[in-house]
Formats: C-alpha cells, structure tokens, sequence
C-alpha cells in the first residue's frame, strides 16, 4: 500500500465507495487500492455509507445511484445536511444512459462529478483523481 | 380481202338457206291454193307462161308453174338467181338479140324464150327465196301496170308461204305404237278406241280445219315445258311428248307401250299404283314421283294426273294424262337445304355442348379459385388504386373483427392502418417509389409491417404483401387495382417483443457479473498483483478480451433497446455537421492508425437538427466498419455535403471487399453482417449498423449502403437541416 504525501505530511487519499451491488463496490475498492495505493472502506447501503462518512470522513465519497431503500440522490442529501459529512465531496455513480440526466440534476446541488457504469477498473482511480481535481502525477503515485 | 367477200357471201347463202329450209315448201306436192295464184300471175301479165319457184342450193325448184310443165332448173340456167344477189324486179325483152342470152336454154331451146319478168319472193328477214317469173315466147314489153300486178301477186305468194309455216307439219313423234298406219283399218280394238279422245281426225271435220287443229295441238304439245305422258286405261304408253322424253332420256317409241311402273324407282313403286288406282277412280292427282332415267340417273319430278274419259260417253275411262314437271332443281335445292340445315343444327349442338362443357369447366374453375380465395387461412383482398377493397376474404374480416367479408368492401385499407414507429419522410418516400415500382411492374411484391386497426377498437399487427394484377381485363388495367394479402403476425410480434424483452432483462442481468468480471480481470492484467506465467499471463489476456467483448455485446444491445423503444430520446439541436465528421474522425484516428488505414474527411460547415453524441456513435460506428474491412494502405473517407433544401448527406466510403446486394439491406438487421465469422474476427457485435438506422430513424432519415464486391462499400445516411433561425 502506498502512502500520499500532503504539504509536510504524508497522506493516504482516502475513499469510500456506496454501492448495493456487492462485487461491483469490491472491485471499485480494489482497483482504487491497486491502482493508486488509496485507502478504500465501502459501504452496501446509504445508511452504512453516511455511518462510515461520519466516522471516516474520507477524501471523496463514490456513491451509486439506483440503490434500494435509499437511494444515491437520498442519500446525498443527508451528507449535505450533515455537518459531519457535508463538505465530503461526493461523485455520483451511474449508468451511461442516465448520465446526463443526472449531471444536469445533481452539479447544481453541489455534486462533485458524476462517473458513468460500468467504469474501466484500470481507469477509475484517473477518473477520481480527474473529478476531484487531484494532480496524481504531482503526487507521485503513478508508478 | 376476197376470201373475206366470199366468206361474206357464202354465210349469207347459209342462212337464207336455212330460211328456206324452215318453211318447208321444197318438194312438197303441188297445191290449188299455189297453182292459182301462178295462173293469176300469168294472167296479170298475158303471159303464156308463169312460174312459182325457190331456189335451193343446187336448183330453181318450182312449187307452181302455168303454161309450160317443169319440175325444176339447174341453179345456173336460171335467171332468177341474180335476184338473190339483187332483190329487185328483173325484166328481160328481146332474149334473142341480147349477146347475154343468146346461147341460153331457155332462149336457144324449148320454150324460146323471147320476153321475161320476175318479182323476187322476200321474207319478213329480207332473203330473197325465190322469185314469181313471168315469160313470153314473143318480143314484148310489160306495161307498169302488169308488173304491179306481178307484184301484187308475189306479195300473196309470200303471204302463202308464212301461213303454211304457221301450219307446218313436223315429222310425227309418236301414233299408234303398235300400228303404224290408219287406227280404222287395225284390230285392236282397244288402240283404236283409246285414240278416239285425242286423235285429231277424230270426230271428222273438214280435212283443212282439222289439219289445222292438229297442228295447232302439235305445237303446244311440243313446244311445252311439262312433260305430257299419256297412258291408256291399262297405264301402258300411247303418247309422250319431246319434253318427256328429254326428261326420261328415251326416245318416244322406246317409251311407247310400256307401262308407267318400268321408268320409276323400285321405292316410288307404290306412289306410281296411287296415282293410277286414283286416275282410276277419275280423281286428279298430285304426286312427287323419282324416275329413273334410262341413263339410270334419277330424275325427280311434280306429276299431275288427270282421267280422260270419253267425251260422249259420260264414265268412259280412257286412260291418264300425266304432266310431268321436272323438280329436280327444286329437289336438290331442298336437300342441299335440308343438309345445310341439318349441319347447321348439327354445329349447333356441338357448340351448344361445347359451350356447355366450357361453362361447367370454367364454373368449376371459377368455383376452385374462388374456394382458394375464400377459404385461405390469410386474408386477401383486391384493392382499388386509391386503396379501397374491392373484396375481401373471409380470412381478412376475422382478422380485422368483421362478421362478414362483404362488409369490408368500399373500406380504405390505409385507413385501417398505422405503422409501427412513425414512418419518416424518407420512408414514406421510398414506399411509395415501391408502389410506383410495382405498378410500373418493375417488382412482382413489396411488404409492409402495419398495425390495422379491428372493427372493436383494438389492434392486429399484419404483414401486408402488396402483388400486382396481370390481367387482360382492360378495365382493371385501367382502374389499376392490386392485390393484397394480409397476415396476421400479432403473435409472432409478441414473440419478437417477447425476445427482445429476454434479451433486454438478460443483457440487464449479465451487465453487473460482467462489469464486476471485467473489473477484476482487468485489474489482474495490471500486474500490478504481481507477475504469472506467460501462460497464464496468455489465458488471462483471452478472458480479458473476450470479457471485453461481452460487455460491448451487452452494451449494444441495451443501448439499441432503448433507442428502438424510444426510452433513449435524441436530445436534438442545431449543431455543425462539419464539426461532428471531424470529431468522429479524431476518434477513430488511432484505430485508422493501427490498420494502416488513411482517413480522409471532407467536412461542410451545415447545420443540422441532430443529438451530437449519436450523430457522432453512428459515424464513428461506421468509420469502425469501414476500417476493420480496409486492407492496409486503402483510405477510407467520410464526408458530408447538403442533398437539398431539406436534407444534408453523410457518406463513409472503403475500399473494403464490398457487400453482395442481397446483403445490402439486411446488414441493417440486428446480427446479420455479411460473414458470420467476422464478429469473432473483426470483434463486432452485429448490431452496430442496426443502432446507426434507429439513430438515424429516430432522426427522421434513412440509411443505406452501396457497393460493389470487390471494390468497396459506400455508406450513406441523411439528417434533416436545421430550420433557419
């Protein structure tokens, strides 16, 4: 596992993936980890997702859209609303075909970005960093 | 030109011969009535000689002569033939002195001839006959009025000479067959009573009456058109006249005194006993009797039968006068007719069964293709140009809710109908060019997939299959109506959204496992978990690429889906045509690259109505084509340019192998490329020219491809333009 560096210190960019579909989150997880040596919790649910946001306070917060019970839009707007979580920047999952839809919904509301389904494992972390606005070569990660 | 004279001269003395001839006067015994006008003429004169006389071919024959008996002359010692050549009086005096006549015989010799006068005897034709000659022994003159009187005399000769033709004796045709010679001195007492009715010398009159009468008689007898035939009371032969035996062929005597029966038909036997059993019973009779001639042709005849009884004996049967007409024109006219008649009654039952049969075919046919159209489990009907039906089956009005197939009739059949997904323009067009097709007998059918509307409201999904009529019916040809068959494909619809349904919720369902797949084995081929085997280094580049492969599939077909379904609407706007071939260019720029493929663009700044991103998926959808199908160093080029004042054109052209025309069309179907190898080979789905045509329905245009095998295809497809601001 590979460690940032932020100013003086050195950094794990942390992350936490929301997402109903077990093997999906896992392997967002792993490619993140594998790809960029981040530090990754996932979450199955909304619920669990803010639980974790409020104890972690992660870096970026990677949150699926279509989930059951609650759903990404739902649970968004309780990270907003919670002091805790609210300045977590949040990137939305979604299909491709939706994207749009979804783009023009939630950048007003303060999403971060939005990344379409299926993502490339290989790629996702660049996306991240790219939505986030992190400079990855600059912070040495690429090997 | 003298033999021409003498032919002249010699016809005349033919015919004034025969002129004479037919009088009948030469040789004839002499008679009072003659001999006294010579002696009138004699007297006329006072002369003491005075002759009657016609000259014949060889002689001066004399009928009558006064003073001096001659018989006749020889031709050249008489004087009086000069008058045949110069009808006029002669007047000869003073023979003895005449060098002429000095050596003639009658002056040299007995009778001494001193004086002469004649008058030429003329008939009503003009030929000179003969001549009424005066002559005197002494040398003297004759006063005009004794030559006048010669004259006179001549005329009364003549005159003599018409009436006796008009009396004239012919030679007899018939008399007692049995004896010849008077009937008074016979024995046969029967011949002789049966001549009493119709013997002219019997009653006895005056002997020039009665000769008169007979000869009277004679002529009608002979001269008449009707067969007589007189039988005695036995019905044996006493008379027949000419005509009879014209008609029989006989000669009277062989005729005479055979019965009637031997000269008819064995089959008319029984016809011939009627008439005589009637003749008989003294009643007249009518018969159509056939005779056979003694040629032994038939001979057909109308006979008319009337008794002779004795005319002072009131009952006294003397035997039958038969009138024979000849019928057998008649006969043979009525049985031509008859033939005639009897063939044309003939023809006509034949063709009266011939029509019969023709008509039962015909029905029966009629009544088979009637049953085909009736009866066929698919509808059918006949439609008018404008799209009226003219009829129906009964297929068809089950199909569309109909009780009866009758009631259809006069419906318009386009309004029955919708089509599935709005037709574009472009479609709309190109049915219509297949109808004009197919009128112009170009094509035999096209088809089209319509909803029709039922009689209750709902909706039957059909195939329609429009054919032509090739018909001789003018009329049709005229009105120009078709044909059409309709099938219900309601189900097979169902099925077909059914699949596609599957397929959707399958493809749905398969996406997650095969995101979460690819996710980890492409994680894997990182090496960022460290290094394998080159061989399992191998097998995971296979799961790679062909997990890769199923996520496109799955992909596309979840992508064409939604756009089919109309749940992926195109988000369309005015943008630049130019800018999106050069976009879909700079995406494919690095697959060109590898395949060693130039591309080329040829970009036109137009705006068009369209949602950029799929414009640019079409394009780079068929860009991908184009160049998986390049071999290395052909170019592959797209462009656009402006088709009309509505319309702009989009090409991608290759230099690839090209596609069969069969093809051509069905390459726009969901996995139907050309070589089903190619999507292992060339990587590709098969359903990414079926998403460039819903794109591009969805846009209201059409696309197609042209090639020819071998040297390249030709993409093209048409978007609307962007209305002016």
């Amino acid at each position: 596992m590979q460690t940032l560096t932020s100013g003086d210190t050195t950094l794990t960019r942390r992350v936490l993936v929301v997402d109903d579909e077990d093997d999906i989150r896992e392997v967002a997880q792993l490619s993140l980890e594998i790809m960029a040596g981040w530090e990754v919790w996932g979450a199955p649910s909304g619920k669990e997702g803010i639980r974790i946001a409020e104890t972690t306070r992660p870096d970026v917060i990677l949150l699926d859209v279509m989930m059951p019970d609650m759903d990404g839009p739902t649970t968004f707007r309780q990270l907003q609303a919670n002091p805790k979580t609210q300045d977590i920047p949040v990137i939305l999952l979604t299909a491709k075909v939706r994207a749009r839809l979804v783009k023009e919904q939630f950048l007003p509301m303060g999403v971060c970005g939005v990344i379409t389904k299926p993502f490339d494992a290989t790629k996702l972390a660049d996306q991240v960093a790219e939505t986030v606005g992190w400079d990855l070569s600059s912070e040495g990660i690429q090997p | 030109m003298v033999s021409t004279e003498v032919d002249v001269a010699e016809v005349y003395e033919a015919a004034r011969l025969a002129a004479l001839h037919r009088y009948g006067i030469l040789d004839t015994a002499a008679e009072p009535v003659w001999d006294n006008l010579c002696q009138l003429a004699a007297q006329v004169c006072e002369a003491p000689i005075a002759l009657i006389g016609f000259i014949d071919q060889s002689r001066h024959w004399f009928k009558a002569t006064y003073g001096w008996k001659v018989e006749a002359l020889p031709r050249e010692q008489s004087w009086c033939a000069q008058a045949i050549c110069r009808p006029e009086p002669l007047l000869l005096t003073d023979l003895d002195q005449d060098p002429r006549y000095q050596e003639h015989p009658l002056v040299a010799r007995d009778p001494h001839i001193r004086a002469y006068a004649s008058q030429p005897l003329i008939d009503e034709e003009g030929f000179v006959l003969g001549t009424l000659s005066v002559m005197d022994w002494r040398s003297r003159q004759f006063s005009l009025s004794q030559l006048r009187g010669l004259q006179t005399v001549a005329e009364q000769v003549m005159a003599q000479l018409q009436l006796r033709r008009f009396w004239q004796v012919e030679e007899p045709t018939v008399y007692p067959p049995t004896v010849p010679g008077s009937p008074s001195v016979n024995g046969n007492q029967e011949v002789s009573q049966g001549r009493k009715a119709w013997d002219p010398t019997y009653p006895q009159v005056h002997p020039d009456v009665r000769r008169a009468h007979e000869h009277l008689y004679r002529r009608i007898v002979d001269t008449a058109q009707e067969g007589i035939w007189v039988l005695d009371e036995q019905g044996k032969t006493c008379f027949v006249n000419r005509r009879l035996g014209q008609l029989l062929g006989y000669t009277a005597p062989e005729m005479l005194g055979r019965s009637l029966m031997e000269f008819v038909e064995p089959d008319q036997q029984q016809m011939v006993e009627r008439l005589l059993a009637s003749s008989n019973q003294f009643s007249p009779e009518q018969l159509e009797i056939c005779w056979r001639r003694k040629d032994g042709s038939r001979l057909w005849s109308l006979v008319s039968t009337s008794p002779m009884l004795e005319a002072e004996q009131e009952g006294g049967f003397l035997g039958t006068l038969c009138m024979v007409i000849d019928i057998s024109l008649r006969k043979e006219a009525e049985a031509q007719l008859r033939q005639v008649n009897e063939e044309l009654e003939r023809r006509v039952e034949a063709r009266t069964a011939e029509w019969i049969q023709a008509n039962r075919a015909l029905a029966e046919s009629e009544e088979r293709f009637r049953s085909i159209f009736t009866e066929a489990p698919i509808g059918i009907a006949l439609i008018q140009q404008q799209g009226h039906i003219l009829t129906a089956n009964r297929a068809l009005a089950e199909m569309l809710g109909y009780v009866n197939a009758s009631e259809l009739v006069g419906v318009h059949l386009g309004s029955l109908a919708q089509a599935g997904p709005e037709l574009t323009p472009e479609e709309r067009q190109e049915e219509q060019e297949q109808q004009e097709r197919l009128a112009q007998g170009e094509i035999q059918s096209y088809r089209q997939v319509r909803r029709l509307l039922r009689r209750d409201g709902r909706w039957v999904w059909t195939q329609l299959t429009f054919g032509r009529i090739s018909t001789s019916d003018s009329q049709a040809k005229e009105e120009g109506y078709g044909l059409v068959m309709v099938e219900d494909i309601t189900e097979r619809q169902v099925l077909e959204s059914m699949k596609d349904e599957f397929i959707s919720i399958v493809s749905h369902e398969l996406r997650t496992p095969l995101t979460s797949i690819h996710g980890a084995l492409s994680l894997m081929a990182t090496g960022k978990l460290g290094s394998l085997l080159p061989k399992g280094e191998r097998l995971l580049q296979i799961a790679v690429t062909n997990t890769e492969r199923l996520v496109r599939l799955v992909n596309d077909i979840l992508d064409l889906d939604r756009i089919e379904a109309g749940s992926l609407s195109m988000e369309k706007k005015p943008c630049d045509a130019g800018e999106l071939i050069c976009h879909a260019a700079e995406t494919m720029r690095s697959m060109a690259e590898q395949a060693q493929v130039h591309l080329v663009t040829q970009p036109l700044s137009v705006m068009v109505q369209a949602d950029p991103d799929r414009i640019i998926q079409t394009l780079t959808n068929l860009l991908s084509n184009a160049i998986k199908f390049s071999p290395a160093g052909a170019t592959v080029e797209v462009g656009v340019k402006q088709r009309h004042a509505h319309q702009v054109i989009f090409w991608v052209r290759d230099q690839g192998r090209g596609i069969p025309a069969a093809n051509l069309e069905t390459i726009f179907h969901r996995f139907k490329q050309v070589d089903s190898s190619d999507s292992r080979k060339k990587g590709g789905t098969g359903l990414g020219l079926a998403i460039c045509r819903s794109i591009v329905r969805q846009h209201g245009g059409r696309i197609w491809a042209e090639s020819e095998v071998g040297k390249g295809s030709t993409f093209f497809f048409t978007l609307p333009l962007s209305a002016p601001e």
